[in-house]
Parts: C-alpha cells; structure tokens; sequence
C-alpha cells in the first residue's frame, strides 16, 4: 500500500464497521436522553409547564436574529406533546436499529434540534455537542455494517442454500461492493476527516476553556463532583474517594482532550487509535455516570468508536480464538433452519461457527448429497470443523453422540473440546459464539436453568416445518412461489452505468461539499464562541452563521469551564399549601434548607442554571408560577387543601468542602421569588422579586 | 377490466341472489329482525361509552344503552309491520282475503305499538301530573325513554339492515376502480398542490409572524381546543416558505403516485395543518378538501396511473425478449376493483353534503326563490363574471327559477350519488351536474377551493362500466399501429417496455425491425394502410393510440418546451450512447422481483385490513355524531355530546360535518373591512390597498378581493374573533417596518366594518351604507407636522355584528325573518356567511 493510499485510509475512510456501531452508541444515548425529557414532558414541554410554546416564541422572535426552530414548539397541550414526543423516540429507535439509516439520521438530527430549541432555557453544552457529531457523520454511510437495512441488503444479495455456501466467508471485492452502493455512499471521502476534526475541535475547545488552577492542582473533579446540580448519584458515592485518585482523575480528563487529537492525527493509527479510543471511552463514561450532564459523556463515548480503525477491526477479527470454533449442525430440510443460520452467519463477524446440515453427516465438505463413498467401504462420519476462526472447512469424526436421530430433533452444536450441545444448550452455545456473546449469554448462563431453555427449546421443533411454511420458506430453504427461470442480465455483473456514475458524483460532490461546510461553520462558530481572536480568519458570513444557529450548533463546550466552582447554590421552593402544610412542589416533601441537594436531574440542574444565572428573568417568572400553582412537578393541587396559598423561591448557597474533607457548609440563601404569603421558613430576608406584584 | 358484459352478468347474479330478501310473507323486515337486534348491541355499547367518556354516570349511561336496545326492537317490529302491511296491499298472487287479512293483522298492532311508543316517547306531558318535559339528548332524569334512544335504535335498525343486505351494499357501495382512484388521485392532488401555492402567495399576510396572526399569538389563543398546525413551528417568513414547499412537495409526489401511501397520508397531515393555521378563512371547501384527503388516504389511490405502478411493472416484469414485449402485464390488484368501507363512507359522505344542503336551506328567501338576486350583490365575493350577470339585470322570475334549479339539482346530485340501481347512468349524471353546478359557482364566487373540490370529489364517481363506455368510445376515435423499433438498439427495447405499459386498449403492435434492415429507425410507426410514421409523427400515432392520449399529447409538447422534435433527433442519432449512459440492455437486468407471499405474510395482511376497516367504522361513526351534532335540522334533543377523544377525533384534522352553504338563508347584506389609517408624514392610506381607503361601499362592482382576504376580514369581526383584532394592531404597528420606509409609520388608524344592504328584489341599487369602527389606535403624544390636519377623535368601538335597522325590510316584504344572518355559529358548511 502507497503512503497515499495508506493516508487516505487512515483520515479519509471511516471504517463501516466503527459507524455502524457510532450509530449505535449514538441511538442508545439519543433514547437515554429522551427517556428524561419524557420524565419532565410537562414541565419543559407543554404549556402547563415552566415555559410555554408561545412564550418561549414571543421571547425567541424579539431577538435580532431569531434562529430558533423547533417543531415541538407546534404542540401545546400535555397530550400533543407526548405524541411529538413519541414521535421522536420512533426516530431514535429506527436510527439505532438502522432502517433506512439515513432518513432516520437525519430526522434524529432534526429531532434532536427540536428537543433543545423548544426550550433555550435546557440549551447545554451537551446538546452542542451531540448535534454537532450527529449531524457531521449524516454524511457517513451508518448504516453500511450492524443495521437492518444492510442484513436486508446482505440477505437479498446472497441467498445461501446449503452449508457450502454458508460457510463461505470470503468478502466481497471493492468492485462488487461498490456496484451495490447507492449513490453518495464512497467510503472515501472528506466526511470522514471533518468528523475526526469535528472530534478534535470540540476536544480543543474544551481543553482550552478548562483553564482553570482547579484543573492544574487536580482538585477539579473533587470540586465538581460537589456541586449538587452537576453531581450523579454514583458521583456522590464517587466523591468520597481518596484525594490522591481524584487527582489522577482529574489529571487524565485534563489530558485526554489534548492527546486524542494528536493520537487521531498520528499516521500509525494500529497503535494511536486504540489508545485514543480508550482514552475517550474513560473520558465519555466519566461524566456520562459521574454528573448529570446530559448527552455530553455519552456523546463521547459513541464518539470513541469512531476512532476504531481498520487495521484494528482486522487485528481483532484475525485474532486467533482455536478454544472458540464452534460447529452447529442445523435441519437442512428446515426453511427457518436454514434461514437462522444465515442469519448467524452475518452476526459471526469473527468466522467462529462452521455450518453442516443434518444430510451432511457422511458428506466430506465441499461435495454435495448424495455423496458415494469408494465402494466396499462404510463411508466415514465426519464433522465439519475450521482449525481456527476463518480458516477453510475440513472434516474430522464425528463425536459418537451425535447420531442420526439426534441431529434430526434437534439443533447440535460441537464445540472445540468435541462437546457436544444439544437443544437449549446448543443456542447458548451459539449466542456465546457471536460478538459480545459471552455477555448476552449470562442470563442464559445461569445455573439450574439450563433445563428451562431445553424446554422451551422443545416446543419448536415439532412445529419448524409449520412455522418455515407460515413464513413462506418451505422445506429445504427453498422459497414455495420459484421466481421462474433465471435470466440472464443484458448488463456484465459489476457494471456500472454512467448514469449512475454521474448520480454518484453529483451526490457525492453534495456531500463533500456539505460536509465541509459543516466544518468550517463550526470552526468559525467555535472560534467565536470560545473568543479566540481570529479563526484562520475566515469571517461568520450569513450562511455560516445561519447553518450553526438554525441548527443550535453554539460550540459552547464549557463543561466545569474553567473550573468547577468552590460555591454554589441550589434552588428551594418553600410553599404553604391552604391547609397550611409546607412543602417544595418540585420535590413533594418539606423544603429542605438545612442540607443542600438537588437530586432532580440534568434537565431542572440546566434550567435552574439557565433562569436564575440571568440578570433579567422577567420573561420566565410568570409561567414558573403558573406551573408551581399547578402543583409543579411533584405536588398535586388537586384536594383544595393542596392549593398552594404562597410561596418563596430560595437559592440555597453553599460552600464545597476542601479535597480529603467531607461535607457542605451553608452558607446562606436569598429569596429569589415570593409569592402571595410566602413560604412558611420566610424569615424576613430580602425580596428580589414579588411575583404577585406582576 | 372485466367488460360491460362481465359486469352485466355480475349485476345479474346479484339481483338473483336479491329474491330470497323479499319473499317472506310477513314482508321485508322480518327476516331482518334478528340483525337489527344484533346490530343493536354494538350501537349500545357504542353509546354507552360515549356517554361514560363524556362524563355521565356509568348508570346513566347504561340506562340509556338498554333504552337503546328496546327501542331498536320497537323500530323493527315497527318496520315489520309496515312491511307487511305494504306486501300485503300489493302482494300480486295472494288473493284478496289474504290481503285484507294481513292488512288488518299488521295494521292495528302496529298503530297500537306506534301510538303507544309515541306517547311514551314524546308526549308523555300527556300523562298529567306524570308528565315530563322533552327529554334531553343525554337524558332528562327519571325518563324512561328519550329522544336520543329512539336515534340510537333506529341507527340500530339502519346497521341492522345495513349488516343483513351486507353483500347487496358490499357490491354496490364498497367497490372502486382502479383508475377511477388514480384519476382521483390526480385531481386531487393537483387541487392540493394549486391550493397550497395558493396560500403560499400569501405567506406573509396570512401565515408568517410578521402577518395579521403571528403562531405566538395562535397558540396563545388558539381557534379551538383541538387546534394543532405543523405551521406553528414556522414563525419567519423564510421558515414558513420551507414549510409551503414541503406541503407543495407532498402534494406533487401524491399527485405523480410517488410512494403514494405515505404522501397520501403528509398530505392529509399537511392539508389540514394548513386549514388549522389560520382558521379565520376556512370554508367548507376546506372541510370537504381535508374529508376527501382523509378518506383517500385509506384507498389504494396509486395502483393505476402513479409512478408507483409503473415502477413496480417494471420491477415485476423484465421482458427478455422482443416477443415478451407482447405480453401485456395486467397483475390483479390493477384489474380488479378495490374493496374497502372507505368507498361507501366517502360516497355517503358527498351524498350528505348534498342532503343537508338542501335540507337546511331552509330560509324564506330560498322558498321565495331570492337567493340568486341576492348573493349576486355581495361584492365582497362576486367575481368579474358575477358582476357581469348581475348587470345583465335578468328578470326576477329567471333569478327564482334559478334559485329553484339549484335546490332541485342538489336533490337530484344526492339521489344520483346514492342510487342502487342505473348506476351507469346516474354517476356520470352526477359527475356532469357538479362540474357544471359548482363550475360556474366557482366562476361566479370568490369561495377559495370550495367549488372546485366540490368537482374533484366527483372524480370518485365513476364505474368500471363508466370506463367500459369510455373506452368504447376512445377507440372509435384510436387506431391500431405497429411500432418497429430498431432490433439491434437497448433504446428501443426500453421504449418498447414502457409502452406496452402505456397501451391501456392493446392498440399498439410492438415488433423489432427486420434482421436484414442494416440501419432502421429507432422507433417507426405502421398503419395498416402502409403509411409509415418517424420522429414527431410517430409520436403523434404513438399517443394517439394510448388511453386519453390524443388529448394529453400536448403535455409532451409543454414538457419539452416545444424541443420533443430535436430531442427525439437526438435519440435516433444517439440511441448507443443514450443506451450505454443509462446502462439498458436488450433484456431488462435481473430477474422479476415479486413482492414476497407466505402464509403468515398473508394473515398479518387479512390483520391489516382488518384494522384499516375497524378505523374506518370509528371515524364513520365519529362522523355520524358529528352530523348529528353539526346540521340545524336535527332537533337540539338529538345532538348527541360526543365524548372527548371523538371530539379530538373530528377536531383536530377538521373532520366536521355541516354542512348549509348559504343556509337557512343567503346573506343579505354586503360587508367588508377597511383601514383608516394616517401615517407620518400625513397621508390617509388603507395599508392593505396602498392607497386612500374608500367608505362607501354601494358604488361597489365586486370588490376584487381574494377569498382569504374577504373570509379573514369577515370573520374578523364577528365577536368571537374579537381577540385576533390585536394582532391585527402588531401588524399594523409594524406596518413600516415591511415597507422600509420611516414615513409609512402609521400614527393613528382604525379598522371599520363597511356594510351595505343589497338591493330589495328588482332592484338595482344597494342602500343601507353603514360603518362600524372595529379597532382604533393612536400614537400616544404624537403631534402632527405643522401644516398638517389634527388627527382625528378615536371613533366608538362598535360591534359589527349587531342587528341592522335595514333586517325589518326583510320581514316587512317577505313575511318570516330570516334566521338572522350571518350570525350563525359559523360550521363546516360556512360557506357565503
């Protein structure tokens, strides 16, 4: 391989397999995220909630350059907003399994905009983040490897009849691939840089605004790990680890942001890559379980499989397992037999399993049934066997258990001692072979229920040919309506038509195009919002400006930027129902203003930021009192008792304690909002504002 | 398609399998009872849990579904009776004794059970001090029967009859051709795509923030509580061009039968978002455009005439050889007709929308035979062409007549649509009357899409024996050709693919040049006389030949730009390197790609439709309440209350079901909005006209205004619309700001309601000009420039919807008052209100 060649695979090529699985990690995440937006659909995205859809548009649409679209903002009521919302996690999840990946990528990118402008005041740098590594690989091929959409296509292209070509697993060549890749789908392109770049922008960025001496001392992690609106409940337990690993923490989190970028761009990507992808999984799963950051850990673990390289698949696939083959021999006369097995074969990424049909078992591979043995001998009974995973297909005896009888009721897997698996125990077997197998296989594992999958197991057997005929498989995998006579194609096999050509070229130029455009949008925009002084000196004209604003692409990557703060506060809300009861209609207990904590989540922690952070709240105060008059989050006003009679808003404040020692001191609280009577703590301490006055 | 003979046959068959329906002696509705029992059950339970959603006590609500059942059973027997009492009047073999016999054996039980039903449904204040008032819909308390029961029972009796004679409805009603949906589809969707770029032109008014109703504002305020609009998530005005394009898109694509399911399905989506978003200017056109697109979203509307079926014969045949090109690939789904109760429910749907037109027009002036004379004077929606009749000054008594025809043809429209029998006949009769009804509404009235939806719908008419006829016709005119196409050339193989699809009537012979021809021409046309056709005339006996392709050949002409000569010069001279660039072959590549079948396949398909036919009958009966509910004629005893999700159901997608266009009375009086505004720099300017505002109203000769415009200004100032006057003030206020112009800041305006009446019957001249100030604004401290007039006194804030002194004319000459127009909660059916 040239130098050229090798550097173009290396940045310019984004192995099919790293984004089908970014894809994946990156679907998981977008459903994490929208099972806490659900949580809190009333009170973020309805009208009965702290911001309604025509408030939040009458603020959005006095600013001088509103960019701000969302098509949640057309659901109002409670009811619509639950249906948009399901909506979107029919998005999430049809992206996730990869069904016609890339209309789904791009509703999800879509879907995710939606989600974070229908209320700026949740905007994080998390979503930043996100939409930004989201949108730059919509110019990726995700779907190719580990979808529906490409079993689909792997199903229909190769129609496997028997064991030899089951266990066939030569790949296809570069040309035959590339006649069946639709337009736009090159696996060469500058997409696949600009996202490694995008991934090095926002790591820079963010190493860049996390200047702080917390991060230099190594006392951040400890510090933000005791700041109640950020911390997790695993942080919690966290931040009473010794001070010294804390330090280490904090010391590789500040690292990471700074070596990934140089690992990406290091032309030994067998070596760099792996590290870089260690580093940004510990990096992603640090503040993705540590803090209630939103998506923005989660996004950088997604990211991390970006940086798999194909020298690393290969090494991983070549890795030579002997203790692992497996050989399973399946009902050749069985529709849905076969049709399992050629399932298996394109999950068996790694070429462990060796298929023999239940005909094959005095047939030495490669020859079909019925096999003549040289006369006057018994022909010999052999299992089909690879020596190692990939290697060809060779025969050894057969185990004496296996007999005839066996093998016709049921499904027999050897393995490479030459046990023996039956029944249940056979699938188990299977599921441990595949990729991740020996973790989906646990539950499967677990002693004393082995007898529970062999029963179960039992009951498909005796109906395998009724259900391969439901199904339209018939015997032998052959399907019962014959298309007809093969025909011979006028075009050579491989052939591709200029018309074609030219689709490509237009689609692929759009999307280079587009991509780099993306690029240097957020370049710009990062160079902006981060205040470096010039950005290659390119200037944020209106088309640079619009892709990154309609798209709420800020670059604002200030996650503990420039350090975690030593004070902080968290919000109260005191309330006296009419029957005189005190409780916080956030929480649904009695205000808490002795002991600071703010276990509400990511989406309350941004908006307590968001409203109380700003100088001029004005526009957010009257819906926030709407929304605890009607009982808020947690408080039922239901029973007229439950009304609500007054309340205060506290801003509790409170000081982190120094590394190697425990526990907040209080330092003090303002009353941020009073309304009507008051709360029932109110102890005469100043008023910023008098909601009932308004 | 099965021919006219074939459907002759099939008729035949059915009216054999009739017999045994009308040969029970005790007359048609016996063997029907247990049916209308059974049939009760389901409409029991229906209203049992439409009361108890809709917040009565489960008591009550079972109270009232047992009601329902004794009163199906009283209808039946009821029917029954009459029944008999019918066949045995005129039964024609029995002889006179039977006769009297059974005449008197079901007429005095009969008159007996009636009387008594009667008087304890109706009139039990009969009863003296049991007495008790007209029972409500929902129940008066203590009542044993009400009036709603009866309803329920006999929509039991009509279900029960509807299930026995399923298989006679089923043939006659739930069946659809193909290309009927496909036509169907076209029109539709052109109608979409025109009426969404109708609006699109005005985004800015209408639909974006900066217009007269900003999204902010609609979902402050908006119209209903089951308002939803995909248009309030676009607020800019270049957001809401995005969001017209789309809805063009989504048009277009349902429109060329592009994955026509799924466009169907965005373009009911986008139709009715649109009708949501502004309210103001919905009509019943509206109403019937979101009907129409909802139902057609259930049908297979792109199995003929769609990309979809062409790409799919494509996929599904692959000719190898020349001789296959004579096979003519006819899959089932596109020959035989469609089965579904959608068919019936949009049939019944038209059928009513004609029903109730002329039953609730009601009115005196209609009886009077006014009402053509009169909406003739609204210059608020007469067009140039309506100004031009009207000055025709045409004889009172031409005017009623033509009053009368209306009425008359509507009935008859109605009759036509819904008749079991002659349906060759009737349909197309139908089909002719609505276009020419509603084509010269529509030349006449500015009513938006109304009239020509109104058409559209009529597309749906059409029979397989219809097209029979057609075709019979078309092919006196076609004639047969033989198209050699070039052996040697890929091209013309393509050519020779795509036409065998196109030749609906089997004209076209299609053959491959001659071995020994060393360079034939790509495409060259025989007629059996021996004439020989190349290039554009090809063409033309091409298309000649194909179905409607005489009158559509045009279209090639339009698509090309008039270049289809030099681009077909440019085919035969290139035909290699066309062939080569687009990858074609001398066989069509690969093998034929069956859609897959299994047994499993097939049941989960038999689920599906089972599911689509279970939606269809909620949505038919939440049409059924809506009905009840919506239309003037039904007494206010039998509206039922719909429980909240039907309500959601009809509400959100603007399902509605009034329908009265110019009921119980024509307007009156004329009417529109002007605005009286001073800008800075001191001119008097109706910002909306840019020019000096005119309040005088009856020199009036159509005011030219669009039928957003007028309906927007003439819903404007109905009281309930009151809260929408302040956005119209944001707009005004930024009026400016538009225009780019300092000196166009409106200092001062107010917004009047100019109303006139229309002239009194054989008069010419309208009289009665009044204006009625809506909305008033002035700058706070704004001094005008020296030399220029004082601005003037904020005029008294009136309500335009207020009796007029002129209404007592109306009484005077014309005996009743008219039911007050045009104050009527507005409906559906809104249309000329």
């Amino acid at each position: 391989m040239s130098l050229a060649d090798r550097l173009r695979s290396t940045f310019l090529r984004i192995d099919a397999r790293s984004l089908g699985l970014f894809r994946i990690a990156m679907g998981a995440a977008l459903i994490g995220d929208w099972v806490q937006r659900w949580t809190h659909l009333r009170a973020f995205y309805s009208n009965e909630g702290v911001l309604p859809n025509h408030a939040h548009l009458f603020n959005v649409l006095k600013q001088e350059q509103p960019r701000v679209w969302s098509v949640l903002h057309a659901f109002s009521t409670p009811g619509e907003s639950g249906f948009g919302l399901l909506l979107i996690l029919l998005v999430y999840f049809l992206f996730l399994i990869g069904y016609k990946t890339r209309v789904f990528h791009v509703l999800s990118v879509l879907s995710l905009v939606s989600l974070t402008a229908r209320n700026l005041l949740l905007s994080a740098p998390a979503n930043d983040v996100a939409i930004t590594l989201l949108t730059a690989t919509a110019f990726l091929p995700c779907g190719s490897r580990f979808s529906f959409d490409s079993l689909r296509a792997s199903l229909r292209a190769k129609d496997e009849k028997d064991a030899t070509s089951l266990n066939d697993r030569t790949p296809p060549t570069e040309e035959a691939l590339s006649a069946e890749r639709s337009p736009g789908w090159s696996p060469t392109s500058l997409a696949a840089l600009a996202v490694l770049l995008h991934v090095t922008l926002i790591l820079v960025a963010t190493a860049r605004l996390q200047s702080g001496g917390q991060w230099r001392d190594g006392t951040a992690l400890h510090y933000a790990l005791w700041v109640e609106r950020w911390v997790s409940d695993l942080g919690m337990v966290v931040r009473g680890a010794p001070p010294a690993l804390l330090r280490a923490w904090t010391m590789i989190l500040r690292v990471t942001p700074l070596a990934v970028p140089v690992l990406l761009f290091v032309p030994v990507p067998r070596y760099s890559r792996p590290i870089a992808f260690g580093l940004l999984v510990f990096y992603g799963f640090t503040y993705g379980l540590l803090f209630s950051f939103g998506l923005w850990g989660w996004t950088f673990v997604a990211a991390a499989f970006l940086v798999i390289s194909r020298e690393s698949w290969e090494a991983w696939q070549s890795r030579v397992a002997r203790g692992r083959v497996l050989t399973v021999i399946y009902d050749a006369d069985c529709g849905i037999c076969l049709w399992l097995t050629r399932l298996l074969k394109r999950l068996d990424l790694r070429s462990r399993v060796t298929f023999q049909g239940n005909d094959l078992l005095t047939v030495p591979p490669g020859q079909k049934p019925p096999y003549r043995s040289p006369p006057d001998t018994e022909p010999p009974r052999v299992l089909y066997r690879r020596s190692a995973p990939g290697e060809a297909v060779e025969s050894v005896p057969l185990p004496a258990e296996v007999t005839d009888e066996l093998v016709t009721g049921t499904v027999v897997a050897v393995d490479a001692a030459g046990r023996v698996h039956t029944e249940g125990r056979a699938v188990i077997a299977v599921v441990r072979a595949m990729p991740l197998g020996a973790l989906l296989s646990l539950p499967l594992r677990i002693p004393g229920t082995g007898w529970l999958w062999d029963a179960l197991y039992r009951k498909v057997p005796p109906r395998r040919h009724a259900i391969s005929e439901a199904l339209g498989m018939g015997v032998c995998g052959v399907p019962v309506a014959a298309p007809g006579v093969p025909f011979a194609d006028a075009t050579k096999p491989g052939e591709i038509a200029p018309a074609v050509r030219l689709q490509r070229l237009f689609t692929g130029g759009l999307r280079e195009a587009g991509s780099v455009l993306l690029l240097v949008a957020v370049l710009v925009q990062t160079g902006k919002q981060s205040g470096w002084r010039e950005t290659a000196g390119i200037p944020q004209t209106k088309l640079l400006a619009a892709i990154t604003g309609w798209t709420r692409m800020r670059a604002n990557y200030d996650v503990i930027a420039p350090e975690a703060p030593t004070e902080d506060g968290v919000l109260v809300v005191d309330a006296q129902t009419r029957a005189g009861r005190a409780v916080d209609p956030l929480t649904g207990r009695e205000p808490n203003l002795e002991t600071p904590s703010f276990r509400l989540g990511f989406l309350w922690a941004t908006y307590a930021s968001s409203v109380f952070a700003r100088k001029d709240t004005s526009d957010f105060e009257k819906p926030f009192r709407d929304y605890l008059l009607k009982g808020g989050r947690a408080w039922s006003v239901d029973a007229s008792d439950n009304q609500l009679a007054g309340f205060d808003v506290y801003w509790l404040r409170y000081r982190s304690p120094s590394p190697g020692s425990r526990g907040m001191e209080v330092t003090g609280k303002d009353t941020l909002y009073t309304f009507q009577r008051g709360g029932r703590q109110n102890n005469g301490l100043p008023t910023l504002k008098n909601m009932n006055v308004r | 398609m099965g021919s006219a003979a074939d459907f002759e046959a099939r008729e035949s068959e059915v009216r054999e399998d009739e017999e045994p329906y009308w040969q029970s002696p005790l007359g048609p509705a016996r063997s029907v009872l247990p049916f209308v029992l059974g049939a009760s059950l389901p409409v029991a339970v229906v209203a049992f849990l439409a009361l108890y959603h809709s917040g009565r006590p489960a008591l009550g609500a079972l109270h009232f579904a047992a009601a329902t059942l004794f009163d199906a059973l009283c209808w039946a027997v009821v029917m029954c009776g009459v029944g008999g009492t019918i066949f045995a009047l005129f039964h024609p073999t029995y002889p006179l004794w039977k006769r009297a016999a059974l005449f008197v054996a079901w007429r005095i039980p009969t008159l007996a059970l009636a009387s008594v039903w009667y008087w304890v449904g109706f009139k039990r204040e009969w009863f003296g001090t049991f007495s008790r008032s007209m029972p409500l819909a929902d129940g008066a308390p203590n009542a044993l029967v009400t009036v709603s029961d009866l309803g329920a029972g006999f929509v039991a009796l009509l279900l029960g009859i509807g299930i026995y004679h399923r298989r006679w409805i089923h043939e006659r009603y739930c069946k659809a051709d193909p290309r009927t949906l496909g036509i169907l589809r076209i029109v539709l969707g052109f109608l979409l795509a025109s009426d969404c770029v109708r609006r699109w032109g005005e985004a800015r008014t209408y639909y974006s923030a900066a217009g007269v109703l900003s999204n902010h504002y609609l979902l402050f305020r908006p119209f209903t509580s089951h308002n939803f609009t995909l248009w309030n998530a676009f607020s800019t005005l270049a957001e809401v061009h995005v969001i017209f394009a789309i809805a063009t898109l989504c048009h277009v694509a349902y429109l060329v039968g592009y994955r026509t399911r799924l466009f169907a399905i965005l373009s009911f989506v986008m139709v009715t978002s649109l009708d949501n978003r502004l309210v103001l200017v919905e009509n019943g056109g509206a109403v019937v455009l979101n009907l129409l697109t909802a139902w057609s979203a259930f049908m297979p509307m792109g199995r003929r005439f769609s990309v979809d079926a062409l790409l799919r014969s494509f996929r599904e045949h692959k000719e190898k050889r020349w001789e296959d090109l004579g096979d003519r690939f006819r899959p089932a789904d596109k020959r035989d007709e469609a089965e579904s109760a959608v068919f019936l429910l949009a049939l019944v749907n038209i059928a009513i929308v004609y029903f109730f037109n002329v039953v609730n027009k009601s009115g005196n002036l209609w009886k009077e035979g006014l009402t053509v004379h009169y909406v003739l004077h609204v210059d608020r929606m007469v067009t140039p062409f309506g100004v031009f009749l009207r000055e025709l000054h045409l004889p009172l008594p031409v005017l009623k007549f033509t009053t009368w025809l209306v009425l008359t043809v509507e009935a008859l429209i109605c009759a036509w649509i819904l008749s079991p029998f002659g349906r060759r006949y009737t349909r197309p009769l139908a089909m002719a009357t609505m276009h020419g009804l509603h084509g010269l509404f529509g030349t006449v009235f500015r009513l938006g899409p109304f009239s020509w939806v109104m058409i559209c719908y009529s597309y749906f008419l059409p029979r397989p024996e219809n097209w029979a006829d057609l075709e019979t016709w078309y092919r006196r005119k076609a004639h047969a050709r033989t198209v050699v196409l070039d052996r040697t050339s890929p091209l013309a193989f393509w050519v020779g693919r795509l036409l065998a699809r196109l030749d609906g009537l089997d004209l076209l012979a299609l053959v491959p040049s001659a071995e020994d021809e060393p360079s034939p021409p790509l495409v060259l046309v025989r007629a059996p006389d021996g004439r020989t056709f190349t290039g554009t005339a090809a063409f033309r006996e091409v298309t000649q030949a194909l179905p409607g392709g005489r009158y559509f050949r045009v279209l090639g002409w339009i698509g090309t730009l008039g270049t289809l000569g030099a681009i077909l010069g440019y085919l035969e001279a290139r035909r290699a390197g066309v062939a080569r660039f687009f990858g074609l072959g001398l066989a069509a590549a690969g093998a034929p790609e069956l859609p897959p079948s299994s047994p499993l396949r097939a049941k989960l398909t038999g689920a599906r439709e089972t599911a689509r036919e279970t939606l269809i009958a909620y949505l038919a009966t939440c049409a059924f309440f809506q009905m009840m509910g919506e239309n003037k004629c039904f007494p206010a005893q039998l509206k039922p209350r719909m429980p909240m999700y039907m309500q959601a159901t009809t509400g959100y997608p603007r399902m509605f079901q009034g329908w009265g266009m110019f009921a119980a009375n024509p307007i009156t009086d004329d009417g529109t909005m002007v605005v009286d505004a001073i800008t800075a720099d001191g001119r008097h300017i109706d910002p909306f006209t840019g020019t000096e505002p005119d309040l005088y109203l009856s020199d009036a000769r159509g005011l030219g205004l669009g039928q957003i415009r007028q309906d927007y200004w003439n819903r404007l100032r109905l009281e309930r619309n009151k809260v929408y006057r302040q956005a119209l003030k944001d707009y005004l206020l930024h009026w400016h700001e538009r225009s780019g112009r300092p000196g166009d800041e409106l200092v001062s305006f107010d917004v009047y309601w100019l109303r006139d009446q229309c002239p009194r019957p054989g008069e010419t001249q309208p009289y009665g000009n009044e204006k009625t100030a809506l909305l008033s604004y002035r700058k706070k401290l704004y001094v005008p420039p020296e030399g220029s007039p004082p601005i003037p006194p904020e005029p008294q804030i009136g309500n335009a919807e207020a009796g007029t002194p002129y209404l007592k004319d109306l009484v005077s000459d014309h005996g009743d008052a008219p039911d007050a127009p045009p104050m009527e909660r507005r409906s559906s059916g809104d249309v000329g209100r």
